[in-house]
Parts: structure tokens; sequence; C-alpha cells
């Protein structure tokens, strides 16, 4: 008897439920719970430390769980931890493999663990690595690796992929041909479970995010929804000299938040008109000086900060 | 199985392609060989010890003897038969020659004959004294008589199975090089892991099984190539035989190199990077380089240390080496020595097996 509970089920890509990880008295994954679909671009996002890796690491078979279930491909990776392995693909951030071969020969290595793989030559021309297909490893330059890396995650042409930072220390161009190879992948129905640090990478490439902090899912959805459900504001952005009065600012009309970060001070309002007059005139009064001032929607980045308290870098 | 061997070429291009590991795997044993080699071949060379035992009677015998002491190169010494002879076995002297009681007699009637005893182990060293010596005499026979070869001298080689200080050496150090490429794939071990390589990997299907044997089998092919460039220079510089069968010094090596390699393998274990193993393996390969009789022969140490020295697997890898290399010895009679490397490798692997981190 198929029951839709089981369809449903199975069209699942990655199924996490009440996942705890805990390192002694640490508890560094504290009950989290989200699915990834085929064709989905899923990010996790969230500060050093706050149990992203190790989620993923779960996921991918690395780890072992201490409670909750994780279902990849509709298998259980703890007791088949084996057989998912020839299905996924993973990119990791520092892996400088196999200095002294070629990118074609690892490519080859790394094909060869698989029952599974796509051929090294069409692997090199997706990453546009052709020029270097016969360098060291070890004389690519760090772009040029970090691409690497990503074809390696690829050899198998898995059906789920696992990025980490994919994009980091790769100039923009290179980091749009990437987000042009993941969305190539997105087409192709794969699953990809992706951790960044970029706001905008994430904005522009997730169609859902999860903000993890401290072993919790803090808030998770459409990166346009998270913005709208957590502000109806606008962020109005400028610097300011010493003279001015932040906590007169607190009580003017449509204000909900106000930061000051080295200078730079960001006021959020759900009244930007009102506001900004405010603002404005009390600059023009010279009571204190105002530069570089913009007006803004918020983003995933406010998102975060708003739900952490942090930025994401620090 | 071929994903063994993929990984096995795979390490051995990353070899081949590296010159500085490429030095120290290959060439460095070579000049160690070779700097050793000269070291000690060299000082014996420009000096030569003579006996000279002289029971002549008559005129003659003395004359000899005192045109050999009056060769420049030859440092001689006159002494009775016992005496000279045991120096000479000791290695005191290069030749010893023995003018009989009824020389002058023989002599005169153009029939003499002197009986010169040389050192058969050092024959390079020997053959240059004996030519000095022959000289000399030829020399002296044409200023006293007129007869053409009166005089031959009969050469008795004593001490054919002694040992010279390269035959002692050229085993030693294939030993010393096997015990560092077993202990020093720690390091590339360690940084695998610092990288998260070995991570990485584990994120494929590879099994760790055949990660490892790959890493055994690609450290025995290294451990073999060292063998054969090591016995080819001794033999073809110094002259340096192997008197034992070839397989059973390959049966040695593998043997000896599998148990240092679980012992790099434990190093691996508790090493927590690069920077710690490096100092971690040299603390362990430094005590055996000296105890182990690598330059020296074990029986030199002093007592006191001799139970350290009878536990170190290096002084069971050397022993075996050199009782098929230098003596011919054939498998069973360095049974022991494999038996107690066998015992390090069973360690080795044990404690690794446990305690071995992949990331």
């Amino acid at each position: 008897m198929s029951t839709d509970c089981d369809i449903m089920r199975a069209m699942h890509a990655i199924e996490v439920s009440g996942l705890v990880k805990r390192y002694g008295a640490l508890v560094a994954v504290d009950g989290i719970s989200f699915t990834v679909e085929r064709g989905e671009v899923f990010g996790l996002l969230g500060p050093n430390g706050a149990g992203k890796t190790t989620t993923v690491e779960v996921i991918e078979g690395l780890r072992k769980l201490d409670d909750g279930t994780v279902r990849v491909l509709d298998t259980d990776v703890v007791r088949n931890s084996k057989e998912i392995k020839q299905r996924i693909g993973i990119q990791l951030q520092t892996s400088s493999l196999f200095e002294s071969l070629t990118a074609r020969e690892v490519l080859d290595l790394f094909g060869s663990f698989y029952r599974k793989k796509l051929p090294a030559d069409e692997l090199i021309s997706l990453l546009n690595l052709q020029e270097k297909r016969n360098s060291l490893v070890k004389n690519l330059s760090g772009g040029q690796q970090q691409r690497l890396s990503v074809a390696l995650a690829l050899v198998n042409d898995p059906e789920v992929v696992f990025l980490d930072e994919p994009t980091t220390g790769l100039d923009p161009q290179a980091r749009r041909a990437l987000w042009e190879v993941i969305e190539h992948l997105k087409r192709r129905d794969r699953a990809i479970l992706l951790t960044t640090h970029q706001m905008e990478e994430a904005e522009r490439l997730c169609d859902r995010v999860a903000i993890i902090d401290h072993g919790h899912i803090l808030a998770m959805g459409k990166p346009r929804d998270l913005v709208k459900s957590n502000f109806e504001e606008v962020a109005i952005e400028f610097e300011a000299d010493g003279r001015i009065d932040l906590g007169s600012l607190k009580g003017l009309e449509g204000v909900s938040n106000i930061r000051e970060e080295e200078g730079v001070v960001t006021v959020y309002t759900k009244e930007a008109q009102g506001t900004l007059a405010v603002l404005l005139s009390s600059a023009a009064k010279g009571e204190w000086q105002m530069d570089n001032m913009r007006v803004r929607v918020a983003t995933l980045e406010d998102v975060f900060l708003k739900l952490t308290g942090r930025r994401i870098r620090e | 199985m071929k994903v063994t061997l993929n990984l096995v070429v795979a390490n051995l291009k990353e070899v081949f392609r590296n010159k500085a590991i490429l030095f120290w795997t290959f060439v460095f044993p070579v000049i160690f060989i070779l700097l050793f080699g000269l070291a000690f071949a060299h000082d014996d060379i420009s000096k030569f010890n003579v006996g000279i035992v002289n029971q002549d009677q008559g005129t003659s015998g003395e004359q000899l003897a005192k045109a050999l002491s009056s060769v420049p190169v030859f440092t001689v010494t006159n002494g009775d038969w016992d005496k000279e002879k045991t120096a000479l076995e000791k290695g005191d002297r290069r030749i010893l020659a023995v003018i009989r009681p009824d020389f002058t007699e023989r002599l005169a009637k153009g029939d003499a004959e002197l009986e010169v005893y040389y050192d058969a182990s050092q024959p390079m060293v020997s053959q240059t004294a004996l030519s000095v010596f022959r000289e000399v005499v030829a020399k002296m026979v044409q200023e006293t008589t007129r007869t053409k070869q009166p005089l031959r001298a009969v050469e008795k080689p004593i001490q054919s199975k002694h040992i010279r200080t390269i035959d002692f050496l050229v085993p030693g150090i294939l030993g010393m090089t096997i015990m560092q490429l077993g202990l020093f794939a720690a390091i590339p071990l360690v940084s695998l892991r610092e990288k998260k390589v070995l991570r990485r990997l584990s994120a494929t299907p590879l099994k760790r099984s055949s990660l490892v044997v790959s890493q055994i089998i690609f450290r025995l092919l290294l451990g073999v190539i060292q063998t054969f460039i090591i016995i080819f220079v001794g033999r073809l510089v110094f002259g340096v035989q192997v008197e034992g069968n070839w397989a059973y010094l390959l049966v040695a090596v593998v043997v000896g190199a599998m148990s240092f390699l679980s012992i790099g393998f434990v190093a691996a274990s508790f090493a927590k990077n690069e920077q710690t193993a490096e100092p971690m393996i040299q603390v362990v390969s430094m005590p055996m380089m000296f105890l182990s009789g690598v330059f020296f022969p074990i029986e030199m140490m002093p007592d006191f240390i001799q139970p350290l020295i009878k536990v170190l697997p290096l002084t069971y890898l050397n022993d075996a080496l050199r009782q098929i290399v230098n003596q011919g010895h054939s498998i069973e009679s360095v049974a022991t020595d494999l038996a107690i490397l066998g015992a390090w490798l069973v360690a080795g692997l044990a404690v690794s097996f446990k305690t071995f981190r992949w990331e």
C-alpha cells in the first residue's frame, strides 16, 4: 500500500528531521529540521561555529548523529552511507589535493572511485579550466583550485551537491561563471546545498535559505520572503560625526531600530519620507555632519543582523 | 584493486615530479655511501704497515729488510712469526714478508723464496702494497746479483672472510634508508589529514582499506627501488658484493619497510600536525641510527645500553641485511630477525588501527 506520505518523502532530495549532534557537553546542532528538493538551491547561512558545517557533515555521512533522522535521496545516511556516497558530490573549501598531479589526473583519479562518472574533459570545460588541464594542482591559482574542487564535486554526476563557500577567492567574473554552473545544475534537477558567507550570493542563487545560529534554525524561507517578514522598513545609511543624538532619533515615528558601526549609522524605518525629512533638516541646520547618505531596501544581511545580532563575517 | 593501483600510481607520479622528495629518497642515501666509502677507503692507501720476520742467518736477509724499511710508504715492523701473523690477522699489517733461514744460501744459488702474506679481505689496499713490494724486491735483486729472477715471491692470502668497512656500511645504510622510508611516511599522512584531503577522500566511496593498502604498496615500491640503487652503487663504486640471495635480501627489505611503516603510522596517529610529526620521528629515528649498528658494530656500544639496542627494530633489520649481503646467509638464519620485525609490524598496526584519526 503506497501512501501519499511515501510519495511525498520520495520527492525530497534531503530530509533532515530533529537532527541533534553533541560534542561532549557542547550541543553543536540542537534539533534542526529542513528539506531540500530536487532542482532547488538551498542555502545554509550562519556565523562560524553556528553548527552549519556539522549539519552538512552529518548529511554527507561524515559524522554520526546523536538524535533525529537524515535521509538523502530517500536513503538513511547512517545506515547506508556507502551507497549515498556514490550519488552525492562534495566540494570542500580547503582541499589542496595531490599537488603534484595535473588537474586532469586528479579528476580521473577521483572519477575512478565511482561507478558512474563524467568525462574529465566535460568537467574541465564546464569549470572553464581548459587551459589548465595539464597544469599541476600546485601551480593553479587559488581561484583555479577552487574551481577544480567544484569540478571534483561533480565528477560522479551527483544527484545532490554540497558546496562549501564555492566562490570564496574567485574574482567577480569567475564568481558569475560559477553561479551559472550552479544554475545549470539546478536546471538539470540536481539538489544543491550551499553554505555561504556572501549574502548577495545567497539572494541571487538560493531558492530558500535557513539562518542558523547556536545550533538552531532562526528563520527559513525564500530570501525575499525572509526580508519581507522581518522588515517592513527601509534602511537609511549615512556617516555621521559625533554630535548626532541617536537617542532622539529612536523616538521618531516609524523608526524601529538604529545601529551604529564605525561611524556608519543605519536607521530602519517604516516611514522613510518622514524620517528622511527629519534627518536632512537637522543635518542642514548644522546640528551634525551627514555624509554618503543612501536609502536602500533591507537585505538578507539585515535579516541576519536582526536575528543573530551579528554580521555574518564576525 | 584498480582503485588501489590508481592511488599507487598517483603517489608515484607525485614523487617523481617532486625534486626535493626525489633527492631525499634516492640521491641522499647514495651520497651517504659515497661519503663514507671514500672516507674509509682513503685512510689506508697512503701508508702501509709491513711486517718482516727475518729468520735468515746470512746477510742478504738483513739487506732486504733494510731496503724495505727505506721505502717511504712502508712502515716496517720487525718481529717473530707468531707476533707478526697475529698483527696481520688483526688488520695491523697489510703485508707480511717472511725471510727463511736459508735465504742467503739459496739466493746465492739463484733459487731463493720469499713468503709474502697479505690481507686478502682488503684487495685494493693489499694489491697496491704488493706492487710496491715487488718493485723493491726486483730492484734489490738487480743490484745485488746478476742473475735474473733468482727470487720469486709466493703470495699467500689468509683471512678470506674479513669484512671491509664499506662492506659493513652498505647494508647498514640500506637499513637506515628503509627505516627512514617507513617512519617519514608519517609526514605526508599527517599533511593529508591537515589539508583535509583524507576528509575529502572519505566523502567518496573510496574504501579506507584501499587507501592504506595503496600507501603500503607505494612505500614498498620506493623501498625496493632504493635497495637496487644502494646495492648497485655499493657494487659499482666499492665492489661490495651481495653474497646472499637477492630474493632473501628483498624479503628482508620488505619486512623491515613494513614494520617501520607501521611505526610511521603510529607517529601519524599521535602527531597533531606536520610540525610536531617531524621532531617526533627524529626522536625515534636518531637513536636507532646511532645505536642499531648502522655505522659501527653494536658490540662496540657500552654494556648498559645493550638492552635498549636489543629491542630496537633497526638492530634486527641491519643484522638480517648484513647476514644476507656480507655473509651470504640464507633466510633461515635471519628468521629471528624477521620475526622480531614482524612483531613490531603487528604491534604498530594494532596501535595505529586503534588510534589513527582521519580528520
